[in-house]
């Protein structure tokens, strides 16, 4: 066969991705580009535990803060509230630890993570928020138990611990939880976490509004006289609901290219699930407080599409991950030469530097 | 099984195992002029020597053989069991001739490593050899430098849950030997040294083949590009990168992690504000 004719195969698409036409290697057709077909990029190793966590741990944060704002500023009227949100809070704070062990390739060295600090790293950072953040959404937990009278033996000791102060100091550590998830997944190299600035803006947006959710249904299913506790959970749920909707259409637009991984499969389905069940319980929501005590049911139904919402944003870009490091053509895009990262290609050669 | 090794070992040495021995600090070595590969693709002749002295050196598994049809090029990529992959591009030339360019990839020891600097556990350091060096012993396998790394270098092994990749030989530089893929170069075209010295070497490279009418000749990662830094392994190429399989620009995930914090730090303040301004308005109503 002379080397001539070889320019002019043809690569059956439908063949595996390296046949060919079986004679020669796909190369020959695609003379410049001959991996074509192989990732640049390592697809990541985080999946459903992952995504759990981000959506645990956010509502752990958004509901802290929640309570942490009642105590401050809500007087007698919200301390019910307050106490809710504060066991919603540790409740949704227990799983976490044990789903992020899970994740790791080597569980016995879970506490590696806490053998130095390091700032560079958004995944050192979380887990020492994640560490400050358990211990005080459980010491404050515990107060609040001890507040109520229903613990017997040590609740006289614990009462002694300032309810109001010790709320206030877990903020800090609750907000950094909430947020650092997103600033973590777009500190990486995969197209569609690192592309757009937003992710981590998004995600704290979705704890307010999950952890205000939790809350509210907590106190609707627990019970909570309603008329106490809806005119700032209104107010909170439609702002956050609010803010994460600008930001999720933010972030897919900030993204570009990288936007395509949200384009097909189950990433599409989970991203297009988010955004109607955020819709749906940010408009239930305002609907609601436009006619004024229409209605606990359509508060209930309120928050469950919030927290639905939440849950499948989480999925969603957390499941994105992998087909967007495996899109070799998206890889190319976004690191294609720009003005702040030339790069290193043949018109710059090099040698006059 | 390996908590029995631990303890045989424990025991040969006449000690009790420390629980918190993964959480100690040690003294880092003083260190030494930075030290890495220059890989000259023009001169590589694709005998895939690198790659074996690779996996015998570091005594790494074989990966299966899996024949990819890209030519002769069934490793594809780097992984957590391929420190070495030698890349095979056979082009097509308008005159009807064929030409073959390879390459030998590796971890490029970024001088400023996004894999590093993503590490959580402080198990990937930056050894006395300013090169990218991963602490089995203290790695968790967390997967953040998977998804750090814009060359896709890192991998996960399945075996011992541990990220495994590229040492340049930091045992062979420490007993004064060049690392296996080099010493195995039957070309040159995978030289070590110190960096300077070998940015040196592969400007004057360049500037031959330049001379000789090949211009398409450059070199990738010597020199800082925008927000990614130089890499302490680098090439000389004459095709775009991507033909090697390399990103053209890779950016820097770090460099951009302070204004996604802005972000986030905004949206939770503001949100926390609205919260406390919502308790506020409504406390008086009761």
């Amino acid at each position: 066969m002379a080397l001539r004719e070889l320019p002019t195969v043809e690569v059956d698409k439908r063949q595996a991705p390296w046949s060919g036409n079986g004679r020669y290697g796909a190369a020959h057709a695609r003379p410049r580009d001959a991996y074509k077909d192989v990732p640049i990029l390592k697809p990541p190793t985080w999946s459903h535990e992952i995504a759990a966590y981000f959506y645990l741990g956010g509502i752990s944060s958004g509901a802290y803060v929640l309570a942490g704002a009642a105590e401050a500023m809500g007087g007698q009227r919200y301390k019910p509230l307050a106490r809710v949100a504060h066991y919603v809070s540790v409740a949704t704070m227990l799983p976490c630890p044990a789903l992020l062990i899970a994740d790791l390739g080597k569980r016995s060295r879970f506490h590696h993570m806490l053998r130095i600090v390091k700032p560079s790293s958004p995944m050192n950072l979380g887990a020492w928020a994640l560490t400050v953040h358990g211990a005080m959404a459980t010491l404050t937990a515990v107060r609040v138990l001890a507040g109520e009278g229903k613990l017997p033996l040590l609740g006289p000791v614990i009462s002694l611990l300032p309810e109001r102060a010790l709320a206030v100091a877990g903020l800090p550590s609750a907000l950094t939880l909430g947020g650092y998830t997103g600033v973590l997944l777009g500190t990486s190299s995969v197209p569609a976490w690192f592309k757009s600035p937003l992710l981590g803006g998004l995600f704290m947006a979705s704890a307010m509004s999950t952890g205000a959710a939790a809350a509210k249904l907590a106190a609707a299913l627990g019970g909570l006289e309603q008329r106490r506790s809806d005119p700032a959970l209104k107010l909170i749920g439609v702002a956050s609901g609010l803010t994460e909707g600008a930001l999720l259409g933010g972030y897919l637009a900030t993204s570009g290219p990288a936007a395509a991984a949200y384009g097909k499969g189950r990433p599409r389905l989970l991203m297009a699930g988010a955004a109607a069940a955020l819709c749906a319980g940010t408009a239930l929501e305002i609907v609601r407080s436009r006619v004024n005590g229409a209605g606990r049911v359509m508060g209930i139904a309120a928050a469950a599409a919030t927290l639905a919402g939440g849950a499948l944003l989480r999925w969603a870009v957390v499941i994105a991950g992998h087909p967007s490091s495996q899109d070799r053509d998206v890889t190319l895009e976004v690191m294609k030469p720009a003005p702040e990262a030339p790069g290193w290609t043949p018109s710059g050669d090099g040698v006059e530097k | 099984m390996n908590i029995n090794l631990d303890r045989e070992r424990a025991a040969e040495r006449g000690v009790l195992t420390n629980p918190l021995e993964g959480m100690m600090i040690a003294e880092p070595p003083p260190a030494h002029e930075p030290m890495g590969f220059f890989t000259d693709s023009t001169i590589c002749i694709g005998c895939k020597a690198c790659e074996v002295a690779c996996k015998q050196w570091n005594m790494l598994p074989a990966d299966g053989t899996v024949w990819s049809g890209q030519s002769y090029d069934n490793t594809l990529h780097l992984s957590e069991t391929t420190w070495r992959h030698v890349s095979f591009t056979e082009q097509a030339l308008p005159d009807g001739g064929v030409r073959w360019l390879f390459n030998s990839d590796v971890c490029k020891h970024c001088t400023a490593a996004p894999c590093q600097e993503a590490c959580p556990t402080g198990a990937l350091i930056r050894n006395e050899y300013d090169d990218v060096y991963v602490q089995q012993d203290v790695c968790n396998g967390c997967g953040y430098c998977v998804v750090a790394c814009p060359f896709g270098v890192l991998g996960r092994s399945k075996a011992d849950g541990t990220v495994h990749k590229c040492t340049l030989c930091y045992d062979r530089q420490r007993d004064g030997m060049e690392p296996a893929c080099a010493k195995s170069c039957p070309t040159d075209s995978i030289q070590f040294g110190p960096v300077s010295a070998l940015k040196e070497k592969a400007r004057q490279r360049v500037a031959h083949l330049h001379a000789q009418g090949k211009t398409e000749a450059y070199l990738y990662g010597a020199d800082d590009a925008g927000e990614y830094k130089a890499l302490n392994a680098f090439f000389l190429l004459t095709e775009e990168p991507a033909a090697y399989n390399l990103p053209p620009a890779p950016r820097h995930p770090t460099a951009r992690m302070g204004r996604r914090y802005l972000w986030s730090a905004l949206v939770g303040i503001g949100l926390g504000a609205v919260s406390l301004m919502a308790m506020a308005q409504g406390k008086g109503d009761d």
